[in-house]
């Protein structure tokens, strides 16, 4: 007996409805998508589902027989459900020094987050875009001798200088493919790459770029929301 | 699965029967039981053996997933406006529009993705549907790809990106004003033949809408365009997360010798990268060793062309068209980019 093929497209929509009510409620949607789209979960939650509700009400009023599910149609209906297989294979992962090591090396001068509350709250982000920009280091306090604390993941990156090794975060913008590391070289020799570490010290300058002192460093686990944001 | 219609012509070559049957074999309850069984044992053994837990299989699945993610409620909105056009928009009103003279239709299509504030994944189906109800395919083609780049929203994150003041309005109004310039040339260029000519026929089964009350038409409009956008989506992310997880973005920057070099270089990663045009800004505005003049080439080519929106192109359209595309684009981006970095240096 054939498949009518309205069932199989209910049955994906109502899957990626779903889908997207899990990471609605679960608030996981954070490991995908930036604060600037996370609206798109919510939506996309209520719009698919009812599309499903209105698909699966038209389908139980036209009590004519539909068409048929063809090999084609079926291929593509599978094709759709690649990416939820995706998300199940790696619920808890996050991008990595292998990530880091494809989607980073690259200079921040126009991106001109907020200054820090306080010179000692100042983030990757801001230590690397001082590093560049005078004005915006006056204005955020970032200097050598300023104490900060830095809570990241060791890359395994040569382009620090002699002596430092570099702990990193991911930033994003809209979703992880636009994720870009950004590190900052700390002096000793680092752990294995991915091992996450709080370190806390004083800023020194070597050539262009600053480098963090530690007077602590300690291994901690992976936050929750292993990304930062591009909040300017 | 139940062979049914195909009738092979004699001396058809093997592929092309192939083909008839793949499109035309209906598939059983219990094969399709038998094949949902399959992709889960697939999944758990892939979860089981770890083959999904080495670096690059965790970067490239991450990177696709949220591509997906991210695209699946865009093509959503674009299916909801393309289905409202579909079912509610009455003839008459297209009728009017494509007897408007060419000048007037381009421009009004242009300006029209300020009223439509969805990224390039979103205009697809709606061009589409526009240009099968009579919009002159230049005007479609022109509103496809000028609407992800005008659009009020990607031009704040544009300003925004660039430090407001501090380099924001030159290149919101680069953007704004060579994007627009781009999509006109394109639509010009590719939009000369007739609808028919430009748009790909679809396959059947995606063809049988719903006749009858307008909410039933219209729920089935929606999910039959939302479905056959949504695994071009699929296709096209997968192809963009391969290439992110193999090919080091530090590798592609490195190329830019020259200001035209440099430009066709961030052109080449906007390709790759396959962004949303409402996240793009803040990429470009990083590649720091780059001149304004090719940032804004990546910005303005991005939203036009990418791996993701290749794939969505072949399926929507014939397919000359991404060549044309590419033909019609790449070489004024190019110019008009050079321009623009001499004019604000």
């Amino acid at each position: 007996m054939s498949v009518d093929a309205r069932i199989a497209r209910g049955g994906v929509l109502g899957l990626w409805a779903g889908f997207f009510l899990v990471l609605w409620v679960s608030g996981t949607s954070d490991r995908y998508l930036g604060p600037r789209t996370q609206w798109i979960v919510p939506f996309g939650a209520v719009v698919l589902a009812l599309a499903t509700i209105a698909y699966a009400y038209g389908f139980v009023r036209t009590r004519r027989a539909g068409p048929t599910l063809t090999l084609r149609e079926a291929t593509s209906l599978f094709a759709l459900l690649v990416p939820l297989a995706a998300v199940s294979l790696v619920p808890h992962a996050a991008l990595g020094s292998f990530a880091a090591s494809r989607k980073g090396g690259i200079g921040f001068a126009f991106v001109r987050p907020h200054a820090p509350a306080k010179p000692s709250d100042a983030s990757f982000l801001d230590i690397r875009i001082a590093e560049g920009d005078s004005g915006f280091a006056d204005q955020a306090g970032i200097e050598p001798g300023l104490s900060v604390r830095l809570v990241g993941f060791v890359t395994g990156s040569k382009d620090v200088p002699p002596g430092t090794f570099e702990l990193a975060r991911f930033y994003i913008a809209c979703c992880i493919a636009d994720a870009e590391a950004v590190g900052v070289p700390v002096a000793g020799h680092g752990p294995e790459p991915n091992t996450w570490l709080e370190v806390e010290g004083a800023l020194t300058r070597r050539g262009k770029r600053f480098v963090v002192v530690p007077d602590k460093v300690t291994q901690v686990r992976a936050p929750k929301q292993p990304y930062l944001s591009f909040q300017t | 699965m139940d062979r049914t219609l195909a009738v092979p012509a004699r001396g058809e070559p093997a592929w092309l029967r192939l083909r008839r049957a793949w499109e035309t074999t209906t598939v059983s309850e219990a094969a399709c039981g038998r094949l949902l069984g399959l992709f889960v044992l697939l999944v758990i053994v892939v979860s089981a053996a770890g083959l999904a837990h080495g670096a690059a299989a965790q970067t490239f699945l991450l990177i696709f997933s949220s591509i997906v993610i991210e695209a699946l409620p865009f093509i959503l909105v674009g299916a909801l406006a393309s289905a409202a056009i579909a079912v509610f928009l009455p003839e008459r009103a297209f009728g009017a529009i494509a007897r408007l003279p060419l000048a007037l239709q381009l421009p009004g299509a242009a300006l029209g993705g300020f009223a439509f504030p969805v990224c390039e994944c979103g205009s697809v189906p709606v061009a589409r549907r526009l240009i099968a109800r009579g919009v002159h395919p230049s005007a479609g083609v022109t509103f496809m790809l000028a609407s992800p780049v005008i659009n009020p929203v990607v031009l704040a994150s544009t300003w925004v990106a660039y430090g407001g003041h501090l380099r924001g309005g030159e290149m919101v109004a680069g953007r704004a004003s060579l994007g627009l310039l781009a999509a006109a040339a394109a639509g010009l260029a590719i939009g000369r033949r007739s609808g028919a000519d430009l748009l790909r026929p679809r396959a059947t089964q995606h063809a049988e809408y719903e006749h009858g009350p307008g909410s039933a038409a219209f729920s089935s409009h929606l999910v039959s365009d939302f479905l056959f956008m949504g695994k071009f989506i699929v296709l096209g992310a997968a192809v963009s997360a391969l290439v992110q997880a193999t090919v080091p973005q530090s590798l592609i920057a490195k190329l830019g010798g020259t200001p035209v070099l440099a430009a066709l270089s961030l052109m080449a990663v906007a390709y790759v990268l396959s962004l949303c045009s409402e996240a793009d800004a803040f990429i470009a505005a990083s590649f720091t060793s780059f001149s304004p003049g090719a940032q804004l080439a990546f910005l303005v080519l991005g939203p036009i062309a990418d791996m993701k929106l290749s794939v969505l192109y072949g399926a929507t359209f014939r397919g000359w068209f991404v060549p044309r595309l590419l033909l019609a684009t790449v070489p004024l981006i190019v110019a008009s980019s050079l321009a623009f970095g001499w004019v604000i240096r």
